[in-house]
């Protein structure tokens, strides 16, 4: 093994809404930047093989794998977790319609199915059920069983379109 | 066993190069870096303890995400995401079929990360690009050094060295194209119709797909796949399902395929 | 106390809602120390080999690596753990007996060096014979997985119970239950003997195993995913030899489980490489390693069953083998459950049940929802259908014959049905439109009636509430909230007792050093067994707090009633802080409550105690059967659960629906899929579990209140009953769609096309 000092890489990305730099090694992924480095621990590990998006946070509005992104993928993007969608204290309507339709148990992957349905209603403010459906089997929930998952994605559709008008 | 315990905060230090020019990235994978794009494939592995000394990340570099008209094809460069073949407005026009059945493929989280060419080169038999490219009759082009280009049907049983840097479509407005995907890990069909050719690949039941190429004139389509399913080799039997199962569900959704292009 | 409930039942967020939905919710997987250090294991990649030599030296002398665990490193120790087997070791000390086995294990200062470490451990087996299948195991030229038999105890049972420890050569355990005249089978029109085979599936629960355990100054602390740290913490007692007042096992937020977190998992590896390395250790599994820790049964169930020509059940005799994996673990739990609910919700006059817990070299099988009563409703469910079609009669017509009543036992000495099952039925039966509407081809319906008794088995529970000056009251339980809502409909529970608003109810952190004891988050026993508990405890705290009240108000405390934290006398309210802070001086006082239930020991009961209540799952499928591909579509799915009083309505309905889904996913195409002894799908890339894409179109779960639970207000426990009927009905569903039995699972398209052409066949 080389004796050199490891290399690290100088990323600078937005982390919920603010300017962050950091130096992190080429293998660190962003999952580990994320719970270790920013102690932002809200973003969890499930499967640990991009597979059931409980690491999901959005880089540049797009729902990714932290699990399975390496830090430095994230240079120059802008990265939502959990802890950057209530904004001065008060909940995002996503995290309002999950709460108010109890739509979690265990609450595992509920950061990601949030963040997960947050990119959904961006790209696509009054979706059908069977959109809903579509866009959520990315991540897996074990507990609920999905559907009041679904209501809640529809319930939050609702009161996002009441906070434009 | 590694794979067993291999995690994410476990994977081995390596060097990254971030090219932004496809001829750097090409010497680099000419000499022995591991190639990174949507790391769909090359992530899992590194967490399961494969060991690399470095790896040249192709994100970085313009060219891989063009998208061209070409004379009479389209081409798509290696880099373009599954999202944006999706929605492209190029691609929807030129190749409307395909835009939409890959709208349905994986999930959104995967179709941001995957890009076409890691899906080609990964060689995983479950995999729909190359299928989908079968029947399309795409070629793929290779990328090599001193700023050669190579270019194989996506059929030939031989691909050049170098790295993949476009996908060229041949764009054929009367083609119509259809991709059964619901049975997948048993089987998967991309059925090419243009005319009177026809090509249909199929996925998940060889190591790599195979494809047929027959004539269909819009008659006898349980017939036709009939023959076909019967003349195809083995299919794999594995823990997904048996090699007859795999054959005989070409007979059927092939079949069904046909009559919906016949529009019966 | 009168007037509707205000904070039962109220459509209030959950008291978790907060913390879950910004991330904020701590899991163990969170929990970090400083100078913490990371446990990797090694793991056997034979599924069956003595283990002849072993060398960790040149990995102890790896950069970073601060101790390792080999089998010399044991002395002092009491080695093996389980239920009631103690045959798991804490590293393989002579054998290995699965694929997956721990060999040894390391703690450095970061993963990948505790990897790098684990490569460099010598290991030398000398592989043996496999069994993988139960009938493998059971073949007379079987290898033995244990030459001696493990230390264990057999518990006492009750009246037609009986238990034996290893009857038979891979038999760990035997769970027999009879009951009636054994003649009832000759006075019997027909016999039906038909075998069914239930699938093996994974937990999946999202956050892995995982334990931080710290050892220092004589104290063993530790923070673990477990849903019963006081069993736990007896457990590391006995193997460390430590007192147990000296350990103290924190439970956060657990990240799912399912049943599979149950006694030791990760817990002695990381507190004994806490101890040798004197830093704390965190030991958390990656999902391939929770595949090779936990499974359900899968088993193989034959039923004997005689009937009546007009189709009323008489007798049955039922013989079923649980697949136990490697170790015991709960295995001899599941198989009294396995065997005492085989019968189902049913009147019989003579039962003679036996179920056997075979050893294989697969992962070690334990707890899962459902626990016996999922592999036994496959089995009965399905039976009860063939049974109807070969005499010819209506399938939900036949067992409305042969349903308990409500209040009707069980079997003799056994408490009686605390649900109207009959109501039930009828509710499923009208939500699907069962024999209304004309038939497509194709397409059918099939119910099935889910079974189990709840709430544990001659379950103790204790629990404490306290009340503050300021009317703050907190619930003190070792109730784990694990995702179903304990925490939220407890502390309602007690906010409606209290009469107070439930914002001013809080749930206390589970510490062994001070919550009470509850023997774990098990069997749907919460509602139930703890919420007994912690009534009397209210009632108690309640009782303190109006006798101080009285003697202030000089008044008798029957005068008194407790309103938002005051008391009243004659229709005018006192406000307590005042008078608290008036008699105590300015800091106050607390008032603690403590409440104890545990159903009494009866050895007329066949469990040693009368059952405390009865958990239903109504199911109901309507399928679609693509009959040139065998391809299942559901159509539809309506399941239900007697809440008996629904302390919180998502709460409940959340569970029966996941539970369902967990049950369409068993009954589709979720299972551990092994290649001899190689569990080749091992972990999520290739394990597929239920997306939202498998909702079928139509999916309702209807949370019954029948109010006749013995919880709190009527309650009963949730949790199961979704899981139990879904199997059964789907495949009596394709029975009736396209006249087809398939008898195992998973009912995948290759095998009913495969049923469908032996149809075809058929002159």
């Amino acid at each position: 093994m080389s004796s050199a000092a490891p290399e690290t890489i100088s990323i600078a990305l937005t982390l919920n809404g603010r300017a962050h730099s950091a130096r992190v090694a080429p293998e660190v992924m962003l999952a580990d930047f994320l719970r270790e480095s920013c102690g932002l621990t809200g973003t969890k590990i499930g499967c640990d093989q991009a597979t059931c998006g409980a690491c999901t946070v959005l880089i540049d509005g797009a729902p990714a794998a932290s699990c399975a992104t390496f830090a430095w993928q994230a240079d120059g993007a802008a990265v939502t977790t959990i802890e950057g969608l209530a904004a001065n204290g008060a909940l995002d309507p996503v995290q309002e319609a999950f709460k108010a339709k109890s739509a979690f148990q265990c609450g595992y992957c509920t950061p990601g199915m949030i963040l997960l349905a947050k990119a959904l209603l961006t790209a696509n403010p009054a979706p059908d059920r069977a959109t809903i459906r579509d866009w959520i089997s990315a991540n897996v929930c074990r507990c609920t069983g999905y559907q009041m998952i679904v209501e809640a994605v529809e319930d939050a559709a609702r009161r996002m379109r009441e906070t434009v008008r | 066993m590694q794979t067993i315990y291999g995690s994410h905060s476990a994977i081995a230090p390596f060097r990254l190069l971030r090219p932004v020019r496809i001829d750097d990235a090409v010497a680099a994978a000419a000499d022995g870096a591991a190639c990174l794009a949507g790391g769909v494939d090359l992530v899992p592995a590194l967490r399961a303890g494969r060991r690399v000394e470095r790896i040249v990340h192709l994100g970085g570099i313009a060219a891989l995400k063009s998208i061209e008209r070409r004379g009479d094809s389209l081409r798509i460069g290696a880099g373009v995401t599954y999202a944006r073949l999706a929605v492209d407005t190029a691609i929807a026009a030129a190749l409307p079929d395909l835009a939409a059945v890959w709208r349905g493929v994986a999930n959104v989280r995967v179709r941001h990360a995957a890009t076409i060419g890691g899906n080609v080169m990964a060689g995983n038999p479950q995999y729909d690009m190359l299928p989908a490219l079968l029947a399309l009759d795409a070629k793929l082009v290779f990328a090599q050094a001193n700023g050669r280009q190579e270019s194989v049907g996506a059929d030939a049983s031989v691909w050049p060295q170098g790295v993949l840097a476009a996908i060229d479509i041949p764009l054929a407005p009367k083609r119509r194209f259809a991709f059964e995907r619901m049975f997948k890990p048993v089987i998967s069909l991309a059925l090419g119709v243009d005319g009177k050719r026809a090509r249909v690949a199929i996925g998940c039941a060889y190591v790599r797909p195979l494809y047929c190429d027959f004539a269909f004139d819009g008659s006898s389509p349980e017939a036709l796949a009939d023959a076909i399913a019967r003349d195809l080799p083995e299919p794999v039997s594995d823990w997904n399902a048996s090699g007859a199962y795999r054959r005989r569900l070409v007979r059927v959704l092939l079949a069904r395929r046909l009559r919906a292009v016949a529009g019966r | 106390m009168s007037g509707p409930l205000r904070a039962v039942g109220a459509a209030l967020p959950r008291v978790d809602a907060d913390l879950k939905v910004t991330g904020a919710a701590r899991y163990t997987v969170d929990v970090a120390l400083p100078r913490m250090l990371h446990a990797k294991v090694l793991r056997s990649p034979h599924a069956h080999a003595r283990v002849t030599h072993i060398d960790a030296r040149a990995a102890a002398a790896t950069p970073g690596v601060a101790a390792v665990i080999t089998r010399d490193k044991l002395n002092g120790l009491n080695a093996t753990y389980g239920y009631f087997i103690k045959d798991q070791p804490i590293v393989a000390l002579d054998k290995v007996r699965y694929i997956g086995d721990m060999v040894a294990a390391v703690a450095a200062e970061t993963e990948e060096q505790a990897v790098r470490a684990l490569e460099r451990i010598e290991v030398r087996y000398e592989p043996l014979p496999t069994v993988a299948t139960i009938e493998a195991a059971l073949a007379a030229d079987a290898p033995a997985l244990f030459e001696t038999p493990p230390p264990g105890i057999v518990p006492a049972y009750g009246t037609g119970a009986s238990g034996f420890k290893d009857p038979a050569k891979n038999v760990c355990y035997r769970f027999c239950y009879t009951t009636g005249d054994p003649a009832a089978f000759a006075r019997a029109d027909h016999v039906f003997a038909d075998e069914f085979r239930f699938s093996r599936m994974q937990h999946y629960h999202l956050e892995p195993f995982v334990t931080v355990a710290r050892v220092e100054g004589g104290e063993i602390e530790l923070w673990s995913s477990c849903q019963n740290p006081f069993p736990l913490r007896k457990e590391l007692a006995r193997v460390f030899n430590h007192p147990e007042q000296a350990i103290r096992v924190h439970v956060p937020f657990i990240g799912a489980g399912y049943g599979a977190k149950n006694n030791c998992k990760t817990e002695p590896i990381a507190v004994l490489l806490a101890k040798m390395s004197g830093r704390p250790v965190r030991f958390c599994m990656t999902q391939e390693e929770n595949f090779l820790t936990q499974s359900q049964h899968a088993a193989i169930l034959k039923l004997e069953t005689a009937v009546s020509r007009d189709g009323r059940f008489i007798a049955r005799k039922s013989e079923i083998l649980l697949d136990a994996g490697a170790y015991s673990d709960a295995s001899p739990l599941v198989a009294e459950k396995a065997g005492y609910r085989i019968n189902g919700p049913y009147r019989w006059e003579y039962i003679d049940s036996r179920c056997d817990c075979v050893m294989t070299n697969t992962t070690p099988a334990g707890p899962f929802r459902g626990f016996g009563g999922t592999q036994a409703g496959w089995a009965s469910e399905s039976q009860i259908d063939m049974i109807a079609r070969r005499l010819g009669l209506d399938p939900v017509a036949i067992r409305k014959k042969n349903l308990l009543k409500l209040g009707e036992a069980y079997v003799p000495g056994e408490s009686g049905m605390d649900s109207d099952l009959a109501e039930g039925l009828d509710l499923v039966c009208r939500e699907i439109g069962y024999g209304r509407g004309e038939r497509t081809k194709g397409r059918g319906i099939g119910i099935a009636i889910g079974f189990k008794d709840s709430g544990g088995v001659n379950k103790p529970a204790e629990a404490q509430v306290k009340a503050t000056t300021t009317g703050g009251v907190i619930v003190n339980c070792g109730t784990v909230e694990i995702g179903q809502g304990i925490q939220t409909a407890f502390t309602r529970i007690v906010a409606e007792l209290f009469a107070c608003p439930p914002a001013r109810v809080a749930y206390a952190a589970i510490n062994t050093d001070v919550t009470p004891f509850d023997q774990g988050t098990n069997a749907s026993s919460a509602i139930v067994v703890m919420g007994q508990a912690l009534e009397r405890a209210a009632r108690d705290c309640i009782a303190r707090v109006l006798a101080f009240a009285a003697a202030e108000l000089k008044c008798a405390a029957e005068d008194l009633r407790l309103e938002n934290w005051s008391v009243i006398k004659d229709n005018q309210a006192h406000a307590l802080a005042p008078m608290i802070m008036r008699h105590f001086g300015g800091t106050g006082f607390e008032f603690v409550g403590r409440g104890f239930f545990k159903p009494e020991t009866d050895h007329h009961a066949p469990l040693e105690a009368k059952c405390v209540s009865w958990e239903i799952g109504w199911g109901a499928a309507e399928v679609e059967v693509d009959e040139e591909t065998g391809r299942v579509a559901v159509k539809k799915l309506v399941v239900s659960g007697d809440a008996g009083r629904a302390i919180h309505k998502d709460a409940c309905r959340g569970q029966d629906e996941g539970a369902a889904m967990m049950g369409l996913g068993q009954a589709l195409f979720e299972t551990m899929r092994y290649d001899g002894a190689e569990l080749v799908n091992i972990a999520a890339a290739k394990y597929r579990v239920p997306l939202a894409n498998d909702l079928p179109e139509s999916f309702r779960a209807v949370t019954q209140e029948q109010g006749h639970g013995p919880g709190p207000f009527g309650a009963k426990g949730m949790g199961e009953a979704g899981m139990l009927p879904v199997a059964a009905a789907i495949a009596n569903a394709i029975e009736d769609a396209v006249g087809v039995r398939v008898t195992s699972l998973p009912l995948s398209p290759e095998k009913v096309l495969a049923a469908l052409d032996a149809k075809r066949e058929k002159p």
